[in-house]
């Protein structure tokens, strides 16, 4: 309950709690309170979102603490009774409020755990009254499930008291000059014990974070791309495997998704040999991981469904809740078995070796030696080319597979930005995939509401034949997809006005000066 | 967020050292808690070792600011107390529009609200335009009464006040300062008590380990925890959290 921010110190190990409350006593008047052995560790989700919103976790015997990282401001407190692994795991309160929000369908994870010895020294005014405290904590960290520990270097925390403001300006001033005490910041205790196990906060995401030079050969370009995506696939497997979250495998298809294109897009790199290779076993994997995700879909869906249909309707859905559970947890357990298997093994392995290798060059992939900035400018101006095609080509009444086309060949255009994004001017760039997504989003709307709008039939025959499928039930279910289909028709609706809004003359203008290779005026008047 | 007014109409009854302990009992099981003393001798904020220190401004509270600028922290965490000037100068806002005590209140709650789950009032004795102003506004009324004849009369009067004023706060009494010794403390304690008003089990003994407060400007849990008086209080702190259904020891731990 106090509205200033607590104070943060680098101690020496001979910084003892009597050394200091000896050394302060010349100056105020100073007792030292028994110690106390806590015992906490830090959570966040596997891809930092708490501490990407400035915030720190502590799990400690019978409640969390949500902290602001910058003050060590203690948000919020909320009562446990075992380890959180959903926000909703937390009691009503603002702690669950604000963690849902930010954590959405991602598990809470320990991080790193801490073991405190901390000594507070009361700082008393003349009546005895406690102005300002000081705690000293020595700690030992070690990372989650694991033996031995890292000694930490020792901090002291003016903690201060409402009220007492002037009091601890005071006290702060003696440590700081008197003393030549150091400031550290807050969340740097967090820091030191994350560097002891050899982490690094956001030391995983599943964005895009390496950086071309516009003169490295495509060759090491597509290397490097593909090593980033590779290493993506497999931060991600033991969740996948454990099913920690949805995101685990979500992230894991994502990067299949955008190896695939890579091999697929960035033609006449890799020789043609081993890009067919691995555009089967990649191909393979994105089969392999897709039912699992159909049902991780229809989970996180769930709550939405039930929600749309009318309240007296939505107690018939269990029955349809039930059969998602069930068949995740056994596609679940198939899909662990794959990701076991001797042949996703050798996948990994192999790819990962063969990427550490020179890039080859030769006859047979001529892009390979080239400047990437080069290549990565005909291959996005074609592509957007394409784009532009076969978007002004629909109309209303077009068949739905040129809208599909169109949304795959925009997939492919989004990827290709993102893999070569670093070699372009950031915010122009990125201004380019901000348009480009609301397109996507609305292709996206089209395909997915219809495609589920099958998967949710198919899943009510498969329902039938296993005799799960009461006619409350089916109906129910029956509700959804008309919903679903309705929701896609709107999305066909607002098709042509989120075409314009992407195949304007600022847009061209803006994609021309970026992407159009200086190429040679015969060969594009043909174009 | 909950309030509490420890109320009676007659001094030394063990009002202040009910908020003071109450306090620091609802601080311990997790509540943020403020005791807001609003009687002028400030003996809640003696109890806690703070200044009273008495500014020279009166205008009166108008923002989270000035409040903030008052509330002082207790040597225990999770209890603040406003001190006894500031609390009483700025009643006069109150004063000035009794006719709607709950707004008034509230508005003078209103910058502290999210900061506390508890706010006690440790108010002044005898009827006045405060105690009837916290009457009407908080969520419960608790009337610490000596088991004597005079004390029941005090507590009658206030019932009595309670019910042709159409007060609607629940009010909670129990016996403080119970010398069982007495015959006439064991006889009025056992007694039914006044049906206009709910009855605590708990009772609060005639204790030096209580008188002790003044001596050693503590709760009475922080140097005899395991005392008769001690042990009394967590009682009535059970009593008083179911009541006002807020978290008690229990449930805390």
């Amino acid at each position: 309950m106090s509205t200033h921010d607590s104070v943060c110190f680098l101690l020496s190990f001979e910084d003892t709690p009597d050394v200091l409350c000896t050394r302060l006593s010349e100056y105020v008047d100073c007792v030292i309170e028994p110690s106390v052995s806590t015992s906490y560790c830090y959570l966040d989700s596997f891809d930092w979102r708490l501490h990407q919103s400035g915030l720190m976790l502590l799990q400690l015997d019978t409640h969390v603490e949500l902290q602001e990282k910058k003050s060590g401001q203690v948000l919020h407190t909320a009562a446990i009774n075992k380890t959180p692994v959903w926000a909703t795991d937390l009691p009503a309160g603002g702690a669950r409020d604000q963690l849902s929000k930010i954590l959405e369908m991602r598990a809470l994870m320990p991080v790193v755990c801490v073991d405190t010895r901390s000594t507070t020294l009361a700082i008393r005014d003349e009546d005895g009254k406690t102005v300002v405290r000081l705690r000293i904590d020595n700690n030992k960290c070690h990372a989650p499930n694991v033996r031995g520990h890292s000694i930490l270097s020792p901090h002291a925390t003016l903690l201060p008291l409402k009220g007492y403001a002037k009091e601890m300006l005071e006290l702060e001033k003696i440590l700081l000059e008197e003393f030549d005490l150091t400031k550290a910041p807050v969340a740097s205790q967090y820091a030191e014990a994350l560097a002891a196990i050899g982490r690094k906060p956001g030391d995983y995401t599943s964005k895009l974070s390496f950086r071309l030079k516009p003169g490295m050969t495509t060759g090491h370009a597509m290397h490097m791309i593909l090593l980033h995506l590779l290493n993506t696939i497999k931060a991600n497997i033991e969740g996948t495997r454990e099913d920690i979250d949805s995101e685990f495998l979500h992230d894991l298809r994502v990067a299949t998704r955008r190896t695939r294109s890579a091999l697929t897009q960035v033609k006449k790199v890799l020789p043609p040999k081993v890009l067919e290779d691995y555009k089967n076993r990649f191909a393979w994997v994105g089969q392999i991981t897709g039912p699992t995700r159909d049902m991780d879909v229809f989970q996180l869906d769930y709550d939405n469904f039930r929600a749309s249909l009318p309240p007296q309707m939505r107690g018939h859905l269990e029955p349809l809740h039930e059969f998602i559970e069930e068949h995740h947890h056994s596609e679940q357990k198939l899909l662990k078995r794959r990701l076991n298997s001797a042949q996703f093994r050798k996948l990994i392995e192999e790819w990962e070796d063969y990427l550490k290798t020179e890039p080859e060059t030769g006859e047979e992939m001529p892009n390979s030696s080239r400047a990437v900035l080069d290549v990565s400018r005909e291959r996005i101006w074609k592509m957007y080319r394409l784009v532009l095609k076969e978007g002004r080509a629909i109309t209303y009444d077009s068949p739905p597979e040129d809208m599909h086309e169109l949304r795959k060949s925009c997939k492919k255009l989004r990827y290709l930005m993102e893999f070569f994004s670093s070699l372009y001017p950031a915010a122009k760039i990125e201004s380019q995939i901000k348009v480009l997504k609301v397109l996507l989003n609305n292709l996206g709307d089209f395909q997915d509401y219809e495609v589920q709008a099958a998967k949710l039939m198919s899943v009510g025959e498969q329902m039938k034949k296993e005799g799960k499928a009461p006619t409350q039930t089916v109906m129910a279910m029956g509700v959804l997809v008309a919903n679903l289909l309705s929701r896609q028709e709107q999305a066909h609706k607002d098709f042509s006005s989120c075409f314009a809004g992407f195949d304007t003359p600022q847009n061209h203008s803006l994609n021309r000066e970026l992407f159009k290779p200086a190429t040679n005026p015969e060969k594009e008047e043909k174009a | 967020m909950k309030t509490l007014g420890v109320y009676n109409i007659k001094g030394g009854v063990g009002k202040t050292a009910t908020s003071v302990n109450l306090g620091h009992l609802a601080a311990q099981s997790g509540l943020r808690t403020l005791i807001w003393d609003l009687d002028p001798q400030g003996a809640a904020t003696f109890y806690f070792r703070i200044k009273p220190k008495v500014k020279k401004s009166t205008r009166i509270l108008n923002g989270k600011r000035d409040l903030d600028d008052a509330i002082k922290a207790t040597d225990y965490e999770g209890l603040d107390l406003l001190p006894a000037d500031f609390a009483y100068r700025n009643m006069d806002l109150l004063l000035n529009e009794a006719k709607k005590p709950t707004r008034q209140l509230s508005r003078l709650l209103h910058p502290v609200e999210k900061d506390y789950d508890l706010v006690i009032f440790d108010c002044p004795p005898s009827i006045s335009l405060v105690s009837e102003n916290i009457f009407r506004a908080t969520d419960a009324l608790l009337v610490p009464t000596i088991p004597t004849t005079l004390s029941q009369r005090t507590l009658s009067q206030l019932l009595g006040f309670i019910e042709d004023n159409k007060v609607s706060t629940p009010v909670l009494s129990f016996y403080s300062m119970i010398d069982r010794r007495k015959t006439m403390h064991k006889e009025i304690s056992e007694s039914p008590g006044d049906p206009r008003c709910t009855v605590l089990k708990s009772m609060i003994p005639y204790a030096s380990d209580i008188e002790r407060m003044g001596v050693e400007r503590r709760p009475v849990i922080e140097y005899a925890p395991s005392s008769v008086a001690g042990r009394a209080y967590r009682e009535l702190w059970d009593e008083v959290s179911a009541h006002l259904g807020v978290p008690g020891l229990t449930t805390h731990s």
